[in-house]
């Protein structure tokens, strides 16, 4: 517990602190956004698309934090050390999971807040007030985003282990990242456009159980095989 | 400075004990072998250099010991140590390559990687170490603006800190100006750091500084292609000797 704690410490320190990866980020979804409010038509634009921007934004941004949360481990063979110690594979992979969840569980909430500022008020019900907003719609896009972090996280940390020891590893990270997070887009968006139409819980309940299957199966995958990928 | 005695390291070895044996090592890199069919035994209170030309296989020998590469083929026994935790608590690797967090402090990078190791005064440590090493008034400048004698100095600190007492050594000198390479040079040369209790209990050193080499080690391990070639004593080989073996 000790040494995950001091790992989780470390990668927050280095994600808010150390690199400016994390506001990159921030930057880059605020920046999409509007390029898309005021720059496409307004007849081109429903909620579909909103969505489907909103969890573009989101994939690519967790994306820049999960690029550097392996990068400063490459940079100097800072990971080295950490093996040097006797620091046990799957310790490392929950704690940096772990942490980068935290961070970006925060990105999601401020990509989320700006997304219904920018594009709400054209798909909301004039007489909706901030209340029923934040029960309505935002809880729910909180939930399903708070899930779809969690799985990208591990799925994230164990791309990157894989990447780690070729000579490739930034194309490799991409060519792994997004074909392998398309359920979590697919799953993401289409919760959303349903809770957009007020659908009932059994209806959406299906893509939740994706995205906790999708969750479950890299947490057991990086937990077991994250010893044997960062060998050398 | 300030000093703060440890405890040191009661290990209860025994004065010729075997600490790591190693048969029929080998690595590849693409289907090249980096070593082969190593074999040899580091006992308590043996001090190693070991010696080759560029690109026979020595930090893929240290490295394969440290277990920080997997071997391909042969095995490696920590004869001395109780369990592999054991030995990961009481070793460290003093490399040329720094291994810190770029856009983290001095102090943070100390402090982390000491945290990750067991049962240290990890605040006392650090301590010292940063004076010993004169790196107390950068300890909170990031590590990347460090110059590259620095960085060598910061692991150092690190070295000293941890206090290990199987030490691997990959050209630790290098980057270090020459007030820098004395105190590692007496670090090694005392085999630890007596005022702290700290004893070193056995070092393999690779550097290509033979006469320094010499100097440190009492047993000499020649490497040429990925095998071990030769294995002798100060006693057996004489310097001029030992570099006609060598240039």
């Amino acid at each position: 517990m000790r040494i995950f704690y001091n790992v989780f410490k470390k990668e927050l320190n280095l994600l808010f602190k150390g690199t400016g990866f994390i506001w990159l980020s921030f930057v880059f979804s605020v920046g999409l956004f509007t390029l898309f409010r005021f720059t496409l038509p307004a007849h081109n634009m429903n909620i579909e698309t909103a969505i489907s921007i909103l969890w573009g934004a989101y994939v690519i941004s967790c994306l820049f934090s999960l690029l550097a949360a392996q990068e400063w481990e490459w940079e100097w063979f800072a990971y080295r050390a950490v093996r040097l110690s006797g620091t046990a594979g799957h310790t490392v992979f929950l704690s940096k999971s772990i942490a980068t969840f935290v961070a970006l569980s925060l990105l999601w909430i401020f990509i989320l807040t700006v997304w219904f500022v920018f594009f709400g008020g054209s798909f909301l019900p004039a007489d909706a007030s901030i209340p029923v907003i934040l029960i309505k719609y935002f809880s729910k896009f909180l939930v399903v985003g708070i899930l779809a972090t969690l799985g990208i996280t591990f799925l994230g940390q164990l791309a990157a282990v894989l990447a780690l020891h070729s000579r490739f590893r930034h194309i490799l990270l991409l060519i792994l990242f997004f074909p392998m997070s398309l359920p979590v887009l697919i799953a993401g968006s289409s919760f959303c456009r349903l809770a957009w139409q007020e659908a009932e819980w059994s209806e959406m309940s299906g893509l939740l159980n994706l995205l906790a299957a999708f969750l479950f199966i890299y947490a057991a995958a990086g937990i077991a095989l994250y010893d044997y990928l960062w060998e050398e | 400075m300030s000093l703060k005695k440890t405890s040191g390291k009661k290990i209860g070895a025994k004065t010729h004990e075997k600490l790591i044996s190693f048969q029929n090592l080998g690595k590849q890199f693409d289907y090249r072998w980096a070593v082969r069919k190593a074999s040899g035994e580091i006992m308590n209170n043996e001090y190693i250099s070991l010696l080759g030309p560029n690109g026979a296989g020595k930090t893929t020998l240290l490295h394969l010991l440290t277990r920080l590469y997997k071997a391909h083929e042969g095995i490696v026994n920590y004869d001395g140590f109780k369990s592999l935790q054991h030995f990961y608590g009481e070793m460290d690797l003093l490399s040329h390559h720094s291994m810190f967090y770029p856009r983290l402090s001095a102090e943070e990078n100390l402090n982390f990687f000491l945290r990750l190791r067991p049962d240290r005064e990890i605040h006392e440590n650090i301590k010292y170490s940063l004076d010993y090493t004169g790196l107390t008034h950068v300890k909170r400048k990031k590590a990347d603006g460090f110059s590259r004698g620095m960085l060598q100095r910061l692991s150092l600190a690190r070295f000293i800190a941890a206090r290990p007492s199987m030490v691997f050594l990959d050209e630790p000198f290098t980057g270090l100006d020459l007030a820098g390479q004395r105190m590692l040079y007496n670090i090694l040369k005392e085999r630890g750091i007596p005022e702290l209790n700290w004893k070193i209990k056995s070092f393999i050193l690779v550097d290509h500084d033979y006469k320094r080499a010499y100097e440190l080690s009492e047993l000499f391990w020649l490497v040429s292609k990925g095998t071990l070639q030769k294995k002798t004593t100060k006693k057996d080989l004489s310097y001029a000797n030992l570099e006609k073996n060598l240039i």
